[in-house]
């Protein structure tokens, strides 16, 4: 079976992972994994696909160098993993967080109601769920394979509050997985063992990069694909 | 470059273009000569392209020329002239009588006298600075040198007009004005005859629906009203004018939602006003005179604002997040009056719903959007001309309290009710409101030297205009009809050369960070 993983940037550290595992033979060779992304992380949260009645025709330009349609011409995928959707950074890290507050969070800042954030959320995944869910009634499997949660060490987490983000990420996973149920697109989490008794990732999947506050390292990557790969070769036999 | 008088068939040619109104070729000409030639008589041409860049109201190039021609020649009667009529054009009225004065000073110097244009203009920049004297002067001296000249005779009959109305006794001044007319329907503005205003054309050539009364050049503007309010504010944004928005949206909420929030459609988030009544009670609100009772109702599994319903899409979640943000919003109302210099107000309704309890009015019936019709609590208003003028006079005087040079526009949206609970036809209904409010519009500018009337209304739903506006569904305004009223107003209010620097898109630096990351992993693409 041909597996497509793609997404946006976090791809990275799932191709370092997956490089790991095919060199250590753990890769089946019944199972072709292919990973390519999108394109940078924050445009999957704008409109970038248009559905087409055996493909998803591909409407960002940026993208357009690693795909023009998923599945290309004369290829088909059996399964496709997407790297974003539960990846809750791009609404917890804006400045405006330090003026606008949502009840709890709301001591000297301009208030803004729960549901207000629940749109937030809504909107910063619902393209990359729309396009999976069309490549669902392809016949094609579908997953998401979840980013890395919140780093202790992000600025930006200091800066808007360590338990707002917390708060904020909570919602966003909680309100994304029931949305992914319901359109019945699994996803493959990061275990509970990735995690510090705060809540926030372990330093040691933390990107090399200091100054790098997205990105997980290869170690993230491998401990990703791993359970990629167990997801994959218990759902090859299950229809999509 | 040798320097060379430039020859007099080619002042001739601009001349000739000037007199034929042919403005991109005199303006092409124009620069073709100066690049040709030399600096002597170039004043001139700098001031005839000036002039044509007036005309096609492109001020900032006029402005360039003219700066051009007075360096080389100061006391150039063209260049004093046409920096006049730039001021004029750009509703700097005292700068342009400044520099017209000097035009005819020099030429009384040569002992010639101005021509009828300049008296005319001159006379018309007095009468907009309320210089009805002054102007009347003006106009009896230009008329004296051209005796028959029908749009001095028309200018000067205007003015003697307005100051008849101004003072019982019209004097020496009225029956001059009278003289030069045999009855007053005589020598008026075109637009005040329907056969030349209406008969001869197609209804969309009518294009002098409105003169303002004011400037509104450099004026921080907010605006509020019923629905067609929103087309107002949009299209002052989208022209460049300071739009004060006193409740910006946060930047974690996509602007595709942002209107969903009641984000960027008036100058706070106060959803539509319908009513004087509730323009009167959200200013009294916000400066903390009353204070409403029964503020938040039931709605499906949460709360709403009973003020103001519809502001979200989704009920909330606590009571207290609809308390703690009203405060804010009315700190914010408060701050919008305070700061803007013109507040532009569409009325739309008189039918209105009430609490018997402390008189609180509602934007949407009880039960509507939340909360739950009891009659013993609510009861339907529709109101009356003295209760529309009293409750807009009452909120002009609190305003002006708190801002003493706020300006106000007041129109009537053109939009029919959707549906009336005053026992009637809907159009009947309609009809009343819309009497009531436009008679009201109607006083508050005659009354008032700071308030002004802007016609949507009639633009939209006169006769004349066949309801070509108006969508399918007779009620609502097509695109096509808000752009040409807006195409009015903007032939007044004309819009700003330099708007606001288009933002640039927001571009994350985190996508330059993702995509690096990408190059480095995967190649270039």
């Amino acid at each position: 079976m041909r597996i497509l993983v793609t997404g946006g940037s976090h791809v990275v550290a799932l191709n370092q992972g997956f490089k790991q595992l095919r060199d250590a033979g753990k890769v089946p060779a019944s199972l072709e994994f292919i990973l390519r992304p999108l394109g940078g992380g924050l445009s999957v949260a704008r409109d970038f696909y248009s559905p087409r009645d055996d493909h998803v025709e591909i409407t960002n330009p940026k993208y357009w160098a690693k795909f023009r349609q998923i599945p290309p011409p004369g290829e088909t995928y059996g399964m496709v993993a997407v790297s974003t959707a539960l990846y809750s950074r791009p609404v917890w890290n804006k400045s405006d967080w330090g003026v606008y507050g949502i009840p709890g969070f709301a001591k000297d800042r301009i208030p803004i109601s729960e549901g207000l954030l629940r749109r937030a959320i809504y909107d910063d995944n619902k393209h990359i769920i729309g396009f999976l869910a069309h490549l669902r009634t392809l016949g094609m499997k579908v997953c998401i394979v979840e980013g890395p949660r919140p780093f202790r060490h992000n600025i930006e987490v200091k800066r808007n509050g360590p338990d707002l983000v917390k708060h904020i990420d909570a919602l966003y996973r909680s309100l994304t997985l029931e949305v992914l149920s319901r359109e019945q697109i699994p996803v493959v989490l990061v275990p509970d063992t990735a995690f510090d008794t705060d809540g926030f990732m372990l330093e040691k999947y933390r990107h090399k990069n200091p100054d790098d506050k997205t990105h997980g390292s290869s170690e993230f990557g491998l401990l990703m694909m791993e359970r990629v790969l167990q997801f994959v070769q218990k759902n090859t036999d299950r229809p999509g | 470059m040798a320097v060379t008088a430039l020859p007099d068939k080619e002042i001739d040619q601009l001349r000739k273009l000037r007199k034929k109104r042919m403005w991109r070729q005199l303006i092409e000409l124009g620069n073709r000569i100066l690049a040709q030639s030399g600096q002597i008589r170039a004043a001139g041409v700098h001031a005839e392209i000036a002039k044509a860049y007036i005309e096609v109201r492109q001020y900032e190039l006029a402005r360039k020329h003219l700066v051009v021609a007075q360096k080389l020649k100061s006391k150039n009667i063209a260049v004093l002239r046409r920096y006049g009529e730039l001021e004029f054009a750009l509703g700097n009225y005292e700068a342009a009588i400044k520099h017209w004065k000097k035009v005819v000073k020099a030429k009384e110097k040569k002992a010639s006298r101005a021509d009828r244009s300049l008296y005319l203009n001159l006379a018309k920049a007095q009468r907009n600075l309320g210089q009805l004297k002054a102007a009347s002067r003006t106009a009896r001296c230009g008329f004296s040198h051209f005796p028959k000249n029908l749009k001095l005779a028309r200018e000067l009959a205007r003015i003697s007009s307005m100051i008849s109305s101004q003072t019982e006794n019209s004097g020496e001044v009225g029956d001059t004005a009278i003289s030069y007319r045999t009855h007053p329907y005589r020598g008026l503005d075109s637009a005040a005859y329907w056969n030349q205003t209406v008969s001869p054309k197609n209804c969309l050539e009518i294009n002098n629906w409105y003169r303002k009364k004011f400037s509104i050049n450099g004026l921080s503007i907010s605006s509020a009203g019923s629905c067609f309010a929103q087309h107002i504010g949009r299209a002052l944004r989208e022209n460049g004018y300071e739009y004060v928005d006193a409740e910006p949206a946060p930047n974690f909420l996509r602007p595709e939602s942002h209107h969903d929030y009641g984000y960027g459609i008036y100058s706070a988030r106060f959803g539509n006003i319908y009513t004087s009544r509730q323009l009167l009670q959200l200013l009294q609100q916000s400066l903390g005179l009353i204070e409403p009772e029964d503020l938040i109702w039931p709605k499906d599994d949460g709360y709403v604002d009973a003020l103001r319903p519809t502001i979200e899409p989704e009920p909330h979640i606590r009571p207290e997040e609809i308390a703690n943000s009203r405060k804010y919003h009315l700190d914010a109302v408060k701050r919008m009056f305070k700061n803007s210099n013109l507040f532009i107000f569409t009325m739309g309704l008189t039918e209105t719903w009430v609490s018997k309890s402390d008189g609180t009015v509602y934007p949407v019936a009880p039960g509507v959007s939340g909360g739950a019709y009891d009659p013993k609590r609510y009861s339907f208003k529709n109101l009356t001309y003295p209760e529309v003028l009293e409750d807009m006079e009452e909120f002009i005087r609190l305003v002006r309290q708190l801002n003493p040079t706020l300006k106000i526009i007041f129109t009537v949206s053109p939009v029919p009710l959707m549906a009336t609970a005053a026992a009637d036809n809907v159009i009947v209904s309609s009809s009343y409101s819309k009497s009531v409010l436009r008679s009201v519009a109607g006083y508050l500018k005659s009354e008032y030297d700071f308030i002004d009337y802007f016609p949507s209304f009639e633009i939209v739903g006169s006769h004349v205009m066949r309801g070509q506006f108006f969508n399918p569904d007779g009620r609502t305004v097509s695109p096509y009809g808000v752009s040409h009223v807006m195409k009015q107003f903007f032939s007044e209010h004309v819009p700003p050369i330099f708007g606001k620097d288009k933002q640039p898109d927001n571009i994350d630096p985190d996508d330059v960070v993702c995509d690096e990351e990408l190059l480095n992993e995967f190649g270039p693409s």
